[in-house]
């Protein structure tokens, strides 16, 4: 296992004016599991294919266990590449797909041999031994992919979204399953998701990436508690974090006195399981008509709708569908403040 | 009832059709069976009434059947073998990897699709003229290994394989030969057969080019063979059509061998486009 530093690292695509990636610098310490987030198209598949040196950047240095692998080809970084689509190969047996690494490296056939068998016996894959990808389920595949990278025992695992091709529940199970595995093997992780569930359950570590620059890197907790700018506020939680503006606060008539606000103009957020609700009047709260109502089972979405502003929050109390008004309340320790023209946190 | 009866119609074109290709083939079998006598009559037989092995007989004795049976099977063979690896080794090129001008360099390629063979054909025999190449296997096989239109196909067909089965085996550790070799051509199987049985079938029945490289008698080819017996002002039809039969059946029997993939080749090129 070692280390991954990613120096400056810049690229743009032939033939395109703007950079996909830019000034990206990070460091992924020894066995440690770290997720690289963002929506689509913020560049960091292509982060994760230029450490894995299936693309080429532009500018900066990626050094793994202290040597930089910049020039140095894909086979010879001793890393391991899971797929999104696994990219079995369709002819070869489950056994020559996990194994044909090893051959390649001229590793002794006993050894290979071990090896095979204690992986599969790891994934349960010991009974398809012999069978070809095409009659593997999704999930058998995705497994045989993993027992691929395990096998040869890489410095670096890089994982492109690896459960986004498996259904819900098959997902949810594997989340966990891939965290304990990687743990018991001290595996050195880089973990690229669009998913934030997957990203704050398994990582050590996110790098939230947006645009192709760095928005944040922080624990799952920092991230969600001390969000560094609107973008990673908003893009983590589920329903996204309210902002509103200084004015809109005034209007829903939240007393906000000088002191307590920490700039003369801000925007501020609030998550919406931090709204404090209720049915009926409540002295200095303020009141809002129900303009959604979603109930998920153990909590209940509502849609507000007050002083022309639209609120999002989540409970878990009961309402009933007819119920149009509601009286909502947050505290003033529950609020984030962004400044209005960056988004930066203040 | 309209079902069954627009079903009827079609089965009945069907049948029609397969009547109509057959038909020459029938005729052509049936003829190389029938003596001199039956086959010049006022009312043609579709079955000889006697059947005579003399055509075959005649044929066997005018022409040393198996020396140019021989000349054909080395053209037919070394061609295909050496357009198929040539062919694939381009299109991998222009399909998966990365090169400067590789657009440009394909489209080049294609543009010569437009020049008719015989164009060419002068200038390239001119050429293995000076190479003293003429009446040489290297002189008929050479020029016809590299074909511009199966690099196309498989291109097509190779652009369609994931690019991430590439890239799992550069890292894996596969050399970029071995990922041609291991990965590539296994996964083109349905494609290759497809070329195969093009180019095999194109060589064996190939007449103008043998005739035109191969001088001396005995480098002629099956084809060319058979065109040199008939003569000047009689033809020995009983005697041809045996001769046909016996150029047919290795076409045939190759392109049964490799019709399951064939077909899969075929309809894969269609839907790509």
């Amino acid at each position: 296992m070692a280390e991954v530093k990613i120096g400056n690292v810049s690229k743009t695509f032939d033939g395109m004016s703007r950079p996909v990636l830019r000034d990206i610098s990070f460091t992924v310490n020894d066995a440690e599991f770290v997720s690289l987030l963002g929506p689509s198209g913020c560049g960091k598949t292509t982060l994760l294919r230029i450490i894995a040196g299936l693309e080429e950047q532009s500018g900066g240095d990626i050094v793994i266990a202290g040597e930089n692998v910049g020039k140095v080809a894909p086979r010879d970084r001793d890393m391991a590449f899971v797929f999104q689509n696994y990219a079995l190969y369709p002819h070869f047996s489950v056994k020559d797909n996990i194994s044909l690494g090893l051959k390649l490296r001229k590793i002794p056939a006993a050894e290979i041999e071990s090896r095979v068998r204690a992986i599969t016996e790891m994934l349960g894959l010991e009974q398809l031994l012999e069978r070809k990808p095409r009659a593997l389920s999704g999930g058998q595949r995705q497994r045989v992919a993993l027992a691929r990278a395990l096998i040869r025992k890489p410095k670096v695992f890089l994982l492109d979204e690896p459960l986004s091709n498996l259904d819900a529940k098959l997902r949810d199970k594997t989340r966990g399953e891939l965290k304990m595995l990687f743990r018991k093997v001290n595996g050195t992780v880089i973990y690229v998701t669009h998913d934030q569930i997957e990203a704050m359950t398994m990582s050590d570590k996110i790098v939230i990436l947006h645009d192709g620059m760095i928005q944040q890197i922080g624990t799952p907790g920092e991230i969600y508690e001390k969000p560094a700018n609107v973008f990673v506020a908003t893009f983590i939680g589920t329903p996204q974090m309210n902002i509103l503006s200084k004015a809109q606060l005034k209007a829903l008539g939240y007393p906000m006195d000088g002191a307590a606000a920490p700039a003369p103009d801000f925007n501020c957020g609030v998550r919406p399981e931090h709204f404090e609700l209720a049915s009926e009047p409540r002295q200095g709260w303020m009141e809002g008509e129900v303009a959604m109502c979603e109930p998920t089972g153990a909590l209940t979405i509502l849609t507000i709708a007050a002083a022309g502003t639209e609120l999002r929050c989540s409970t878990a109390l009961k309402f009933s569908p007819s119920q149009t008004r509601v009286w909502f309340n947050f505290s003033r320790e529950h609020l984030q403040f962004f400044d209005p023209s960056g988004g930066n946190r203040l | 009832m309209k079902r069954i009866s627009r079903a009827a119609a079609f089965y009945a074109f069907m049948l029609l059709s397969v009547a109509i290709t057959l038909f020459p083939f029938v005729w052509m079998l049936s003829t190389s069976f029938k003596g001199p006598g039956e086959i010049f009559t006022k009312q043609p037989t579709l079955l000889p009434h006697i059947w005579t092995l003399a055509g075959y007989r005649s044929i066997f004795a005018a022409v040393n059947i198996w020396l140019h049976l021989w000349n054909s099977v080395v053209y037919a063979v070394a061609l295909t073998v050496m357009s198929v690896l040539f062919n694939a080794m381009a299109a991998y090129a222009f399909a998966k990897l990365k090169f400067p001008g590789r657009e440009k360099v394909f489209s080049l390629l294609l543009i010569t699709m437009m020049v008719p063979g015989q164009v060419t054909m002068l200038p390239v025999f001119l050429i293995l003229k000076s190479l003293g190449l003429l009446n040489s296997y290297a002189g008929l096989i050479l020029p016809g290994s590299a074909a511009v239109f199966a690099i196309f196909m498989m291109r097509q067909f190779m652009m369609d394989i994931p690019e991430e089965i590439l890239e799992a085996a550069r890292i894996d550790g596969f050399s970029e030969f071995a990922i041609f070799w291991r990965i590539m051509i296994p996964l083109c199987r349905p494609i290759i057969a497809t070329l195969t049985v093009f180019s095999f079938i194109g060589a064996w029945n190939d007449f103008l080019w043998p005739l035109v490289i191969m001088i001396r008698e005995d480098k002629y080819t099956l084809p060319v063979a058979l065109a040199s017996v008939n003569g000047q002002y009689n033809t020995d039809w009983g005697m041809l059509m045996a001769g046909a039969v016996l150029v047919v059946v290795p076409a045939v029997l190759v392109f049964l061998l490799a019709q399951k993939h064939y077909i899969k080749g075929i309809a894969a090129g269609a839907v790509k486009g």
